[in-house]
Protein backbone atom coordinates (compact mmCIF):
# COMPACT_ATOMS: atom_id res chain seq x y z
CA UNK A 1 0.00 0.00 0.00
CA UNK A 2 1.34 3.39 -0.88
CA UNK A 3 0.93 6.47 1.26
CA UNK A 4 -1.49 7.87 -1.30
CA UNK A 5 -3.98 5.15 -0.42
CA UNK A 6 -3.62 5.30 3.35
CA UNK A 7 -6.51 6.47 5.48
CA UNK A 8 -6.67 9.96 6.95
CA UNK A 9 -6.06 8.55 10.42
CA UNK A 10 -2.83 6.82 9.49
CA UNK A 11 -1.61 9.81 7.51
CA UNK A 12 -2.36 12.16 10.40
CA UNK A 13 -0.32 10.06 12.78
CA UNK A 14 2.55 9.86 10.34
CA UNK A 15 2.44 13.57 9.76
CA UNK A 16 2.35 14.24 13.52
CA UNK A 17 5.37 12.01 13.71
CA UNK A 18 7.18 14.33 11.30
CA UNK A 19 6.54 12.69 7.95
CA UNK A 20 6.13 15.54 5.49
CA UNK A 21 5.21 13.18 2.67
CA UNK A 22 2.22 11.93 4.65
CA UNK A 23 1.18 15.51 5.31
CA UNK A 24 1.54 16.17 1.61
CA UNK A 25 -0.98 13.44 0.83
CA UNK A 26 -3.45 14.98 3.27
CA UNK A 27 -2.88 18.40 1.77
CA UNK A 28 -3.51 17.22 -1.77
CA UNK A 29 -6.44 15.08 -0.76
CA UNK A 30 -8.34 17.80 1.13
CA UNK A 31 -6.69 21.01 0.05
CA UNK A 32 -8.89 21.68 -2.97
CA UNK A 33 -12.00 21.43 -0.81
CA UNK A 34 -10.48 23.83 1.69
CA UNK A 35 -9.70 26.35 -1.04
CA UNK A 36 -13.22 26.13 -2.47
CA UNK A 37 -14.70 26.44 1.01
CA UNK A 38 -12.57 29.43 1.91
CA UNK A 39 -13.34 31.08 -1.43
CA UNK A 40 -17.07 30.80 -0.73
CA UNK A 41 -16.56 32.07 2.76
CA UNK A 42 -14.38 35.09 1.99
CA UNK A 43 -15.72 35.84 -1.46
CA UNK A 44 -12.18 36.16 -2.74
CA UNK A 45 -9.96 33.48 -4.22
CA UNK A 46 -6.86 35.48 -3.31
CA UNK A 47 -7.90 35.70 0.34
CA UNK A 48 -8.82 32.05 0.29
CA UNK A 49 -5.38 31.10 -1.02
CA UNK A 50 -3.68 33.02 1.78
CA UNK A 51 -6.01 31.65 4.43
CA UNK A 52 -5.55 28.05 3.34
CA UNK A 53 -1.78 28.35 3.07
CA UNK A 54 -1.56 29.78 6.57
CA UNK A 55 -3.98 27.18 7.85
CA UNK A 56 -2.00 24.29 6.40
CA UNK A 57 1.24 25.56 7.85
CA UNK A 58 -0.45 26.00 11.23
CA UNK A 59 -1.88 22.50 10.96
CA UNK A 60 1.59 21.08 10.27
CA UNK A 61 2.93 22.78 13.37
CA UNK A 62 0.10 21.69 15.60
CA UNK A 63 -0.59 18.17 14.37
CA UNK A 64 0.67 16.53 17.53
CA UNK A 65 -2.11 18.33 19.40
CA UNK A 66 -4.75 16.48 17.39
CA UNK A 67 -6.46 14.07 19.75
CA UNK A 68 -8.41 12.08 17.17
CA UNK A 69 -6.32 11.40 14.05
CA UNK A 70 -9.31 10.10 12.11
CA UNK A 71 -10.99 13.49 12.28
CA UNK A 72 -8.02 15.35 10.84
CA UNK A 73 -10.05 16.71 7.93
CA UNK A 74 -12.65 18.37 10.16
CA UNK A 75 -9.86 19.61 12.39
CA UNK A 76 -8.02 21.17 9.48
CA UNK A 77 -11.23 22.68 8.10
CA UNK A 78 -11.78 24.39 11.46
CA UNK A 79 -8.37 26.02 11.15
CA UNK A 80 -9.12 27.03 7.57
CA UNK A 81 -12.41 28.63 8.62
CA UNK A 82 -10.75 30.51 11.44
CA UNK A 83 -8.10 31.93 9.14
CA UNK A 84 -10.71 32.75 6.52
CA UNK A 85 -13.03 34.50 8.95
CA UNK A 86 -10.06 36.42 10.38
CA UNK A 87 -9.39 37.64 6.91
CA UNK A 88 -13.02 38.64 6.44
CA UNK A 89 -13.02 40.60 9.66
CA UNK A 90 -9.83 42.45 8.91
CA UNK A 91 -10.90 43.38 5.44
CA UNK A 92 -12.29 46.83 4.81
CA UNK A 93 -16.06 46.50 4.53
CA UNK A 94 -16.98 46.32 0.85
CA UNK A 95 -18.83 49.44 -0.11
CA UNK A 96 -20.64 47.47 -2.71
CA UNK A 97 -21.51 43.82 -2.90
CA UNK A 98 -20.18 43.91 -6.47
CA UNK A 99 -16.65 44.29 -5.08
CA UNK A 100 -16.71 40.69 -3.93
CA UNK A 101 -15.25 38.34 -6.50
CA UNK A 102 -17.75 35.66 -5.73
CA UNK A 103 -18.00 33.30 -8.67
CA UNK A 104 -21.58 33.55 -9.83
CA UNK A 105 -21.22 30.86 -12.40
CA UNK A 106 -19.92 27.40 -11.78
CA UNK A 107 -17.02 26.65 -14.08
CA UNK A 108 -16.81 23.95 -16.68
CA UNK A 109 -18.35 23.15 -20.02
CA UNK A 110 -21.01 20.97 -18.49
CA UNK A 111 -24.41 20.76 -20.08
CA UNK A 112 -27.11 22.89 -18.54
CA UNK A 113 -28.74 20.40 -16.26
CA UNK A 114 -31.29 21.44 -13.68
CA UNK A 115 -28.80 20.67 -10.96
CA UNK A 116 -26.25 22.92 -12.62
CA UNK A 117 -28.56 25.88 -12.73
CA UNK A 118 -29.56 25.27 -9.12
CA UNK A 119 -25.90 25.50 -8.16
CA UNK A 120 -25.58 28.74 -10.08
CA UNK A 121 -28.64 30.16 -8.42
CA UNK A 122 -27.39 29.19 -4.98
CA UNK A 123 -23.94 30.47 -5.80
CA UNK A 124 -25.32 33.88 -6.66
CA UNK A 125 -27.67 33.87 -3.67
CA UNK A 126 -24.84 33.12 -1.24
CA UNK A 127 -22.99 36.08 -2.63
CA UNK A 128 -25.72 38.45 -1.56
CA UNK A 129 -25.67 37.40 2.11
CA UNK A 130 -23.86 39.46 4.72
CA UNK A 131 -20.46 37.95 5.61
CA UNK A 132 -21.32 36.52 9.01
CA UNK A 133 -24.57 35.05 7.78
CA UNK A 134 -22.92 33.36 4.82
CA UNK A 135 -20.10 32.10 7.05
CA UNK A 136 -22.59 30.56 9.46
CA UNK A 137 -24.45 28.86 6.63
CA UNK A 138 -21.27 27.41 5.13
CA UNK A 139 -19.93 26.20 8.44
CA UNK A 140 -23.22 24.50 9.21
CA UNK A 141 -24.31 23.14 5.86
CA UNK A 142 -20.99 22.42 4.20
CA UNK A 143 -18.67 22.10 7.18
CA UNK A 144 -21.15 20.14 9.23
CA UNK A 145 -20.22 21.82 12.50
CA UNK A 146 -22.52 22.08 15.50
CA UNK A 147 -23.88 25.36 16.85
CA UNK A 148 -21.36 25.25 19.68
CA UNK A 149 -18.46 24.66 17.32
CA UNK A 150 -19.59 27.49 15.06
CA UNK A 151 -20.08 29.72 18.11
CA UNK A 152 -16.53 29.05 19.19
CA UNK A 153 -15.14 29.68 15.74
CA UNK A 154 -17.01 32.90 15.10
CA UNK A 155 -16.77 34.21 18.64
CA UNK A 156 -20.48 34.67 19.31
CA UNK A 157 -23.00 32.84 21.52
CA UNK A 158 -24.75 29.76 20.16
CA UNK A 159 -28.05 31.65 20.19
CA UNK A 160 -26.58 34.15 17.76
CA UNK A 161 -25.44 31.31 15.54
CA UNK A 162 -28.97 29.97 15.55
CA UNK A 163 -30.31 33.38 14.59
CA UNK A 164 -27.85 33.83 11.76
CA UNK A 165 -28.57 30.39 10.40
CA UNK A 166 -32.30 31.07 10.40
CA UNK A 167 -31.64 34.37 8.68
CA UNK A 168 -29.54 32.66 6.02
CA UNK A 169 -32.26 30.12 5.42
CA UNK A 170 -34.94 32.73 5.15
CA UNK A 171 -32.90 34.81 2.70
CA UNK A 172 -31.86 31.87 0.58
CA UNK A 173 -35.37 30.48 0.41
CA UNK A 174 -36.68 33.78 -0.81
CA UNK A 175 -33.86 34.24 -3.33
CA UNK A 176 -34.09 30.70 -4.65
CA UNK A 177 -37.84 31.06 -5.02
CA UNK A 178 -37.27 34.20 -7.03
CA UNK A 179 -34.93 32.51 -9.43
CA UNK A 180 -36.93 29.39 -9.91
CA UNK B 1 27.89 38.11 6.68
CA UNK B 2 27.70 38.59 2.96
CA UNK B 3 31.45 38.30 2.42
CA UNK B 4 31.34 34.77 3.75
CA UNK B 5 28.57 33.84 1.34
CA UNK B 6 30.98 32.67 -1.41
CA UNK B 7 32.70 30.45 1.15
CA UNK B 8 29.40 28.98 2.17
CA UNK B 9 28.59 28.23 -1.43
CA UNK B 10 31.94 26.59 -1.88
CA UNK B 11 31.11 24.40 1.10
CA UNK B 12 27.74 23.50 -0.46
CA UNK B 13 29.43 22.43 -3.69
CA UNK B 14 32.10 20.45 -1.86
CA UNK B 15 29.44 18.58 0.10
CA UNK B 16 27.50 17.64 -2.99
CA UNK B 17 30.62 15.98 -4.38
CA UNK B 18 31.16 13.75 -1.35
CA UNK B 19 30.57 10.07 -1.90
CA UNK B 20 27.48 9.11 0.06
CA UNK B 21 26.02 12.59 0.41
CA UNK B 22 22.67 12.66 -1.35
CA UNK B 23 21.38 16.03 -0.26
CA UNK B 24 22.44 19.36 1.18
CA UNK B 25 19.94 21.21 3.34
CA UNK B 26 19.56 24.57 4.99
CA UNK B 27 21.90 24.49 7.97
CA UNK B 28 19.99 27.06 9.94
CA UNK B 29 16.34 26.73 10.91
CA UNK B 30 14.54 29.42 8.98
CA UNK B 31 13.16 32.36 10.87
CA UNK B 32 9.43 33.00 10.95
CA UNK B 33 8.18 32.57 7.46
CA UNK B 34 6.54 35.40 5.61
CA UNK B 35 4.24 34.16 2.93
CA UNK B 36 4.71 35.45 -0.56
CA UNK B 37 8.21 36.63 0.18
CA UNK B 38 10.43 35.72 -2.72
CA UNK B 39 13.18 33.65 -1.18
CA UNK B 40 16.62 33.65 -2.69
CA UNK B 41 16.96 30.33 -4.41
CA UNK B 42 20.67 30.92 -4.92
CA UNK B 43 21.52 31.56 -1.28
CA UNK B 44 23.96 29.15 0.26
CA UNK B 45 22.55 26.38 2.39
CA UNK B 46 25.54 25.83 4.59
CA UNK B 47 26.31 28.29 7.31
CA UNK B 48 29.73 29.92 7.59
CA UNK B 49 30.31 32.46 10.34
CA UNK B 50 33.34 34.09 11.85
CA UNK B 51 34.35 35.01 15.37
CA UNK B 52 37.56 35.71 17.26
CA UNK B 53 38.62 32.07 17.12
CA UNK B 54 38.07 31.72 13.40
CA UNK B 55 35.39 30.23 11.21
CA UNK B 56 32.25 28.59 12.63
CA UNK B 57 30.68 26.24 10.15
CA UNK B 58 27.44 24.30 10.30
CA UNK B 59 26.19 22.03 7.55
CA UNK B 60 23.16 19.79 7.14
CA UNK B 61 23.29 16.79 4.84
CA UNK B 62 21.33 13.79 3.69
CA UNK B 63 23.26 10.52 3.40
CA UNK B 64 22.77 7.21 1.68
CA UNK B 65 21.71 4.33 3.80
CA UNK B 66 24.25 2.16 1.98
CA UNK B 67 27.07 3.22 4.27
CA UNK B 68 27.17 3.96 8.01
CA UNK B 69 26.21 7.59 8.57
CA UNK B 70 29.28 8.28 10.65
CA UNK B 71 31.56 7.35 7.74
CA UNK B 72 29.78 9.63 5.29
CA UNK B 73 29.69 12.42 7.85
CA UNK B 74 33.41 12.08 8.39
CA UNK B 75 34.06 12.28 4.65
CA UNK B 76 31.88 15.36 4.53
CA UNK B 77 33.85 16.98 7.35
CA UNK B 78 37.10 16.38 5.48
CA UNK B 79 35.64 17.86 2.28
CA UNK B 80 34.50 20.96 4.17
CA UNK B 81 37.99 21.42 5.58
CA UNK B 82 39.50 21.16 2.13
CA UNK B 83 37.01 23.62 0.67
CA UNK B 84 37.93 26.16 3.32
CA UNK B 85 41.67 25.63 3.05
CA UNK B 86 41.97 24.22 6.56
CA UNK B 87 39.82 22.87 9.37
CA UNK B 88 37.59 25.62 10.73
CA UNK B 89 37.62 26.59 14.39
CA UNK B 90 34.29 24.88 14.83
CA UNK B 91 32.52 22.53 12.46
CA UNK B 92 29.21 20.73 12.91
CA UNK B 93 28.12 18.21 10.33
CA UNK B 94 24.49 17.31 10.90
CA UNK B 95 22.98 14.29 9.21
CA UNK B 96 19.33 15.29 8.77
CA UNK B 97 18.19 12.51 6.55
CA UNK B 98 19.12 8.92 5.72
CA UNK B 99 17.92 7.98 2.27
CA UNK B 100 17.14 4.40 1.33
CA UNK B 101 18.26 3.30 -2.11
CA UNK B 102 20.59 6.23 -2.68
CA UNK B 103 20.01 7.60 -6.16
CA UNK B 104 16.26 7.61 -5.64
CA UNK B 105 15.05 11.22 -5.44
CA UNK B 106 13.82 10.78 -1.91
CA UNK B 107 15.74 13.63 -0.35
CA UNK B 108 14.04 16.98 -0.54
CA UNK B 109 16.85 19.40 -1.17
CA UNK B 110 15.34 22.23 0.79
CA UNK B 111 16.49 25.57 -0.37
CA UNK C 1 -45.73 35.46 7.74
CA UNK C 2 -49.08 35.18 9.52
CA UNK C 3 -49.55 34.24 13.14
CA UNK C 4 -50.57 30.71 12.26
CA UNK C 5 -47.05 30.05 11.08
CA UNK C 6 -46.08 28.27 7.92
CA UNK C 7 -49.05 26.60 6.27
CA UNK C 8 -51.14 27.27 9.36
CA UNK C 9 -49.02 24.86 11.42
CA UNK C 10 -48.32 27.38 14.14
CA UNK C 11 -44.59 27.06 13.55
CA UNK C 12 -42.40 29.75 12.02
CA UNK C 13 -39.45 29.41 9.69
CA UNK C 14 -37.16 29.82 12.68
CA UNK C 15 -38.91 26.91 14.36
CA UNK C 16 -38.52 24.75 11.27
CA UNK C 17 -34.87 25.74 11.13
CA UNK C 18 -34.38 24.50 14.69
CA UNK C 19 -36.37 21.36 13.97
CA UNK C 20 -34.20 20.54 11.00
CA UNK C 21 -30.99 21.02 12.98
CA UNK C 22 -32.31 18.82 15.77
CA UNK C 23 -32.69 16.04 13.23
CA UNK C 24 -36.48 16.27 13.49
CA UNK C 25 -36.50 14.66 16.91
CA UNK C 26 -38.59 14.59 18.96
CA UNK C 27 -41.09 14.45 16.12
CA UNK C 28 -43.64 17.26 15.86
CA UNK C 29 -46.77 15.95 14.12
CA UNK C 30 -48.03 19.45 13.28
CA UNK C 31 -44.93 19.96 11.18
CA UNK C 32 -44.53 16.47 9.78
CA UNK C 33 -48.13 16.33 8.59
CA UNK C 34 -48.19 19.81 7.12
CA UNK C 35 -47.47 19.97 3.37
CA UNK C 36 -46.20 23.55 3.37
CA UNK C 37 -43.85 22.80 6.25
CA UNK C 38 -42.61 19.70 4.49
CA UNK C 39 -42.03 21.72 1.33
CA UNK C 40 -39.94 24.22 3.27
CA UNK C 41 -37.95 21.48 5.00
CA UNK C 42 -37.36 19.81 1.65
CA UNK C 43 -36.12 23.06 0.18
CA UNK C 44 -33.77 23.61 3.10
CA UNK C 45 -32.41 20.09 2.78
CA UNK C 46 -31.97 20.49 -0.95
CA UNK C 47 -30.14 23.79 -0.54
CA UNK C 48 -27.83 22.14 1.92
CA UNK C 49 -27.05 19.38 -0.56
CA UNK C 50 -26.53 21.84 -3.40
CA UNK C 51 -24.17 23.88 -1.23
CA UNK C 52 -22.01 20.86 -0.60
CA UNK C 53 -22.09 20.02 -4.28
CA UNK C 54 -21.16 23.56 -5.17
CA UNK C 55 -18.07 23.52 -3.00
CA UNK C 56 -17.11 20.03 -4.18
CA UNK C 57 -17.43 21.08 -7.81
CA UNK C 58 -15.28 24.13 -7.28
CA UNK C 59 -12.79 22.02 -5.37
CA UNK C 60 -12.34 19.83 -8.41
CA UNK C 61 -11.17 22.88 -10.33
CA UNK C 62 -8.35 23.70 -7.91
CA UNK C 63 -5.01 22.81 -9.40
CA UNK C 64 -2.92 20.24 -7.54
CA UNK C 65 0.28 22.14 -8.26
CA UNK C 66 -1.03 24.95 -6.09
CA UNK C 67 -0.09 22.85 -3.12
CA UNK C 68 3.50 22.41 -4.16
CA UNK C 69 4.23 25.88 -2.85
CA UNK C 70 2.65 25.05 0.49
CA UNK C 71 4.58 21.81 0.74
CA UNK C 72 7.80 23.66 0.08
CA UNK C 73 7.05 25.91 3.01
CA UNK C 74 6.06 23.02 5.19
CA UNK C 75 9.05 20.86 4.50
CA UNK C 76 11.52 23.65 5.04
CA UNK C 77 11.42 23.20 8.74
CA UNK C 78 11.99 19.51 9.08
CA UNK C 79 11.27 18.40 12.61
CA UNK C 80 14.84 17.67 13.49
CA UNK C 81 14.52 16.94 17.17
CA UNK C 82 17.58 16.26 19.29
CA UNK C 83 21.09 15.96 17.95
CA UNK C 84 22.61 12.54 18.52
CA UNK C 85 26.41 12.50 18.53
CA UNK C 86 28.00 10.28 15.89
CA UNK C 87 31.58 11.14 16.75
CA UNK C 88 33.34 14.05 18.26
CA UNK C 89 36.82 15.48 18.09
CA UNK C 90 37.68 18.85 19.62
CA UNK C 91 36.44 21.08 16.88
CA UNK C 92 34.47 18.73 14.69
CA UNK C 93 31.01 17.57 15.77
CA UNK C 94 29.37 14.88 13.73
CA UNK C 95 25.73 14.43 14.66
CA UNK C 96 22.62 12.79 13.34
CA UNK C 97 19.23 14.22 14.15
CA UNK C 98 16.52 12.37 15.96
CA UNK C 99 14.26 13.30 13.06
CA UNK C 100 16.56 11.54 10.61
CA UNK C 101 16.53 8.40 12.71
CA UNK C 102 12.80 8.39 13.17
CA UNK C 103 12.25 8.92 9.46
CA UNK C 104 14.61 6.06 8.79
CA UNK C 105 12.75 3.78 11.20
CA UNK C 106 9.53 4.79 9.50
CA UNK C 107 10.81 4.01 6.03
CA UNK C 108 12.44 0.78 7.13
CA UNK C 109 9.11 -0.41 8.48
CA UNK C 110 7.19 0.79 5.45
CA UNK C 111 9.39 -1.27 3.18
CA UNK C 112 8.12 -4.45 4.80
CA UNK C 113 5.08 -5.98 3.11
CA UNK C 114 1.75 -5.12 4.69
CA UNK C 115 3.23 -2.70 7.19
CA UNK C 116 2.67 1.01 7.58
CA UNK C 117 4.48 2.74 10.39
CA UNK C 118 2.30 5.15 12.31
CA UNK C 119 4.44 6.54 15.08
CA UNK C 120 8.03 6.34 16.22
CA UNK C 121 9.58 7.44 19.47
CA UNK C 122 13.06 7.47 20.91
CA UNK C 123 12.75 7.57 24.66
CA UNK C 124 15.66 8.33 26.90
CA UNK C 125 18.78 10.41 27.09
CA UNK C 126 20.45 10.30 23.70
CA UNK C 127 23.64 11.83 25.08
CA UNK C 128 24.22 9.18 27.70
CA UNK C 129 26.03 6.30 26.00
CA UNK C 130 25.70 4.08 29.09
CA UNK C 131 22.02 4.43 29.73
CA UNK C 132 20.60 3.23 26.43
CA UNK C 133 17.37 4.34 24.86
CA UNK C 134 14.07 2.71 24.29
CA UNK C 135 12.64 2.77 20.80
CA UNK C 136 8.88 2.56 20.34
CA UNK C 137 7.28 1.86 16.99
CA UNK C 138 3.54 1.73 16.37
CA UNK C 139 2.50 0.07 13.14
CA UNK C 140 -0.58 -0.71 11.15
CA UNK C 141 -0.70 -4.18 9.62
CA UNK C 142 -2.70 -5.23 6.55
CA UNK C 143 -5.46 -7.75 7.08
CA UNK C 144 -4.13 -11.14 6.21
CA UNK C 145 -0.65 -10.46 7.44
CA UNK C 146 0.44 -12.20 10.58
CA UNK C 147 0.77 -9.53 13.21
CA UNK C 148 3.41 -11.20 15.35
CA UNK C 149 5.60 -11.89 12.36
CA UNK C 150 5.16 -8.36 11.03
CA UNK C 151 6.13 -6.94 14.42
CA UNK C 152 9.20 -9.18 14.58
CA UNK C 153 10.28 -8.10 11.11
CA UNK C 154 9.93 -4.48 12.07
CA UNK C 155 11.91 -5.02 15.25
CA UNK C 156 14.75 -6.72 13.42
CA UNK C 157 14.86 -4.24 10.57
CA UNK C 158 14.80 -1.35 13.03
CA UNK C 159 17.60 -2.84 15.10
CA UNK C 160 19.76 -3.28 11.99
CA UNK C 161 19.16 0.27 10.78
CA UNK C 162 19.87 1.75 14.19
CA UNK C 163 23.06 -0.24 14.57
CA UNK C 164 24.28 0.90 11.19
CA UNK C 165 23.50 4.56 11.53
CA UNK C 166 23.66 5.47 15.20
CA UNK C 167 25.97 4.79 18.12
CA UNK C 168 22.97 4.61 20.42
CA UNK C 169 22.76 1.77 22.86
CA UNK C 170 19.32 0.34 22.29
CA UNK C 171 17.81 -0.98 25.51
CA UNK C 172 14.69 -2.24 23.79
CA UNK C 173 12.59 -1.90 20.67
CA UNK C 174 8.87 -2.08 21.42
CA UNK C 175 6.71 -2.67 18.38
CA UNK C 176 2.97 -2.29 18.84
CA UNK C 177 0.40 -3.24 16.26
CA UNK C 178 -1.90 -0.28 16.64
CA UNK C 179 -4.38 -0.97 13.91
CA UNK C 180 -5.23 -3.12 10.96
CA UNK C 181 -5.92 -1.81 7.51
CA UNK C 182 -7.40 -3.09 4.34
CA UNK C 183 -6.20 -2.19 0.93
CA UNK C 184 -9.02 -0.11 -0.49
CA UNK C 185 -7.72 1.79 -3.44
CA UNK C 186 -10.79 3.97 -3.65
CA UNK C 187 -11.07 5.31 -0.17
CA UNK C 188 -7.80 4.44 1.46
CA UNK C 189 -9.93 3.62 4.49
CA UNK C 190 -9.56 0.78 6.93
Amino acid sequence: MTLAEASDGILAQRAADGDAAAFGVLVRRHGPFFVAFATRLTGSRADADDAVQEALITAWDKLDELADPDSVRAWMLRIVSRKATDRLRSRRPAADIEELELPTSVGGPESQTIAHSQMEALSAALGTLPDEVRTTWLLREVGGYSYDEIAEQTGVPAATVRGRLARARRALLELMEEWR
Amino acid sequence: MSDLEPLARRVDDALRAVDGVVGVYSARPLAARVLHTAFDADAALSSVGEDADGLTVEVSIGVTDAAPSVDTARRAAIAVGEALGGTPASLTVRVSRVVRDAGAAGAVGVA
Amino acid sequence: MDDDGIGGSGYTLDDLSDYLDRGRVPAIPEIDANPECQAVLDSLTRMSAVSKELVDTEAAAVDASWFDAVMREVTREVRAGRDIPLAEDDDVHLVITEGAIRAMVRETGDALPGVIVERTRIVGDVDDAEEGVRVEVAISVAYGQRMRRAADHVRRATADALAKHTPLRIASIDVTVDSLHTFDAEEGER
